[in-house]
């Protein structure tokens, strides 16, 4: 007996189906691993001699691992002491920036004056002024309160994201109505408690996307912090590793092994708020 | 917390306050108290490797300058040079800075550094000590700012093992000899594609390297990419033979004999990995040899006529006891020994003249080329003008499109066209600036 032509040419649909998914699935697969390479290598070059890095083709697995590199990394620079750095200026700076944007973007997004409008056009013109262009006043404004080579010098650039206040003033537009403001005004409740125990809460996934952005902003900072930060004890990570590089080379291995302990604290905070970084980029339109 | 619940309990609150008031008042009172007299300076580096050699002076000083603590903040050039353009017009610079003269200039002009006092001025003015070169890169209008240190300077690496299998004895001594022996040193596949270059030439890459490296090769031929005239001004004239010469020497090189590819692995790293047989750079690959191809066979040569060479000086900004400070510590660099251990364990070749290399020598070979050449040799440095930049990346994008140009190779008039129309670039660069000369 012969099989139903449908259902035949239903398995081969399925069968095809089936084929195209997994040949998707093996092109991300492969895709997923070219992009996890440079990783994979920088962990690996850490662990190499000066001759084995020199070798051609490169090795993955190193053939005399070495953990010399991470020993000299650590003797010679102080690297932890740069990641504290680096921490402390993401953090705070995370912080300003959350608080300054929230506090901005829920006045310019709820208060009606007309002052506001123009204020807001300033703010999304700031937006697209490069840092690199304010970046030699601010220099001289740092120095003339004394707060060069400090945490307070590093901050003082990054204590406000204009991108962040428009963020949350857009949130703040499309997800707190102006009813239950209305109503919890009615009942008596003053403005600091409508923004502490109404608006905030109601802001938590954008605070928390703007956070993870502000914070990678901050980490990964290098004009200002370099200029504003010229003794060793004040660099910043990212200011710390460029010593591994001299007059016409790049120590590489020490380089890598700097960079796979530096990656450590930003692989561990990004598993933390992954959900957040998504939606971050999400939002944002980001594409790194 | 018990504790503190305690002692709430058992002394007024009017007590607590005063200790806590005392302790403050304390601890302000520490914060105030000047610093104990030692006096502090610091050193701004553009060089990381050499950190080690700033401290390894401050230490020799440590006898007689017990109370002098020196702070040293090497980072990469390009950022130093940053971070000093802002540090030195705000006043927040170190008291010693390490700078190549092509950049100090804009410095000198504006006033930044101090000028040497009479003994250090006598000191590099002495013909004993250095010579009129490397004086006058630490001069300004004829007067003394700074302390010659370093240079960067370029000879010939060639694989003593490939040159023995070729048949060679002895280095190249002309322009001529480099393209006999590329040819001779190339190793080919069965189809005669080179496998390994028998001179790697700088074909691709950064655009400065580029032509840097080509006006190296055309020096040799006796010509440069801009001249100064007597009164001061830059020109550029390389449209002759000499310019001919040395870009159809890339050429053939490239596209007529085939010793070498814009598409194979060019510089250290393929020296190291046997890959070059030959090429032109500065001393520090010797180091670079030693860490990660200690087993390579290897030699040095001067080149034919002279060598670039960046001369790298220390000058001092800073007022009274801390400039007398950082004077002494410039001094202190510049003392022999100092100088030696710099070679030695940096790999910069020292500014001073009369120092005796034979020990090091010995141990490392491959830096006599470097130290020991000719008294006819010629040394010569990128202008001190603002748009040199500018000219090098522009050049290098003109040779860049030449050397993939097979068609120019065996046509001299092309060539000639090529020259022309690079010097006309130059030159009207120049104008802008109003720097050229007539």
């Amino acid at each position: 007996m012969s099989a139903n032509p449908s259902t035949q040419s239903g398995k081969r649909r399925r069968m095809r189906k089936l084929l195209v998914d997994r040949s998707i699935d093996l092109i991300l697969l492969v895709f997923s691993l070219l992009m996890l390479l440079p990783l994979v290598f920088l962990v690996s070059n850490g662990f190499k001699t000066p001759q084995e890095m020199l070798a051609w083709p490169p090795t993955i697995i190193p053939a005399n691992p070495t953990i010399d590199n991470f020993a000299a990394v650590l003797q010679d620079t102080p690297l932890l002491r740069w990641i504290f750095n680096s921490i402390l200026f993401a953090v705070l700076s995370t912080l300003a920036i959350l608080a300054t944007s929230s506090i901005a973007g829920y006045i310019l997004a709820k208060f009606r004056y007309r002052s506001l409008n123009v204020i807001f056009a300033l703010v999304l013109a700031t937006a697209i002024v490069p840092f690199e262009v304010y970046m030699i006043p601010l220099y001289f404004q740092a120095q003339s309160m004394g707060i060069l080579n400090s945490i307070w010098g590093l901050l003082l650039g990054y204590l406000v994201m204009s991108f962040g206040i428009f963020l949350i003033r857009q949130n703040v537009i499309h997800s707190i109505p102006d009813e239950l403001l209305e109503a919890a005004r009615i009942d008596g409740a003053g403005e600091l408690w409508i923004f502490f125990r109404i608006v905030l809460p109601l802001l938590r996934g954008a605070l928390g996307a703007l956070g993870v952005l502000a914070f990678f902003q901050a980490w990964t900072a290098f004009a200002w912090p370099m200029i504003v930060a010229t003794n060793r004890e004040a660099y910043t990570i990212e200011v710390g590793l460029a010593l591994f590089q001299t007059g016409f080379t790049v120590d590489l291995g020490r380089l890598s092994a700097a960079s796979a302990l530096v990656l450590i604290p930003s692989i561990s905070l990004f598993v933390i708020l992954r959900r957040n970084f998504v939606q971050g980029v999400a939002s944002t339109g980001l594409k790194e | 917390m018990t504790s503190v619940s305690k002692l709430r309990r058992h002394l007024p609150a009017s007590a607590l306050r005063l200790a806590l008031l005392g302790s403050v008042m304390g601890i302000a009172a520490v914060a105030a108290a000047p610093a104990v007299s030692a006096q502090e300076i610091r050193v701004w580096s553009g060089y990381p490797e050499l950190a080690p050699f700033y401290e390894h002076v401050a230490e020799g000083m440590k006898a007689q300058h017990p109370d002098l603590s020196v702070k040293v903040e090497a980072i990469a050039l390009r950022e130093h040079e940053k971070r000093l353009a802002l540090g030195l017009t705000s006043g927040e610079a170190a008291e010693v800075i390490e700078l190549g003269t092509s950049t100090a200039t804009r410095y000198l002009e504006n006033g930044l550094f101090n000028a040497a006092p009479d003994d250090i001025a006598a000191f590099v003015q002495d013909p004993a000590n250095f010579n009129d070169f490397f004086r006058d890169s630490a001069s300004y209008d004829g007067t003394v700012y700074g302390l010659p240190l370093f240079r960067g300077q370029s000879a010939l690496y060639y694989n003593t093992e490939m040159f023995e299998a070729a048949g060679l004895t002895e280095p190249p001594t002309d322009m001529a000899d480099y393209t006999k022996y590329a040819e001779a040193l190339t190793q080919r596949d069965a189809n005669g594609a080179p496998t390994v270059s028998g001179w790697s030439l700088r074909l691709s890459g950064g655009g400065q390297g580029i032509a840097e490296k080509f006006w190296i090769n055309m020096f040799q031929y006796g010509e440069s990419l801009v001249e100064q005239d007597a009164a001061g001004k830059w020109k550029a004239d390389f449209a002759n033979e000499q310019g001919r010469a040395a870009l159809k020497q890339y050429l053939e090189n490239v596209h007529t004999l085939k010793t070498v590819t814009i598409e194979m692995p060019a510089d250290a790293e393929a020296f190291e990995r046997e890959q070059t047989a030959m090429f032109i750079r500065e001393s520090w690959v010797i180091g670079d040899i030693a860490a990660k191809a200690p087993d390579l066979s290897y030699a040095t040569a001067t080149l034919p006529r002279g060598s670039i060479v960046a001369p790298v000086s220390l000058w001092i900004s800073g007022e009274g006891a801390e400039a007398e400070a950082a004077w002494a510590f410039a001094q202190a660099a510049n003392e022999p020994d100092n100088l030696l251990w710099l070679l030695d364990n940096v790999g910069w070749l020292p500014n001073r003249s009369g120092l005796d290399y034979s020990a090091i020598l010995k141990a490392k070979p491959a830096l006599a080329a470097f130290v020991d050449y000719p008294d006819t040799y010629e040394f010569f440095s990128l202008p001190n003008i603002g748009p040199v930049e500018e000219i090098l990346t522009r050049t290098a994008a003109r040779l860049t499109e030449a050397f993939a140009n097979p068609a120019l190779a065996s046509d001299d008039a092309a060539i000639d066209a090529v020259l022309v129309a690079m010097q006309d670039e130059i030159n009207a660069l120049l104008q802008r600036e109003g720097l050229l000369a007539e």
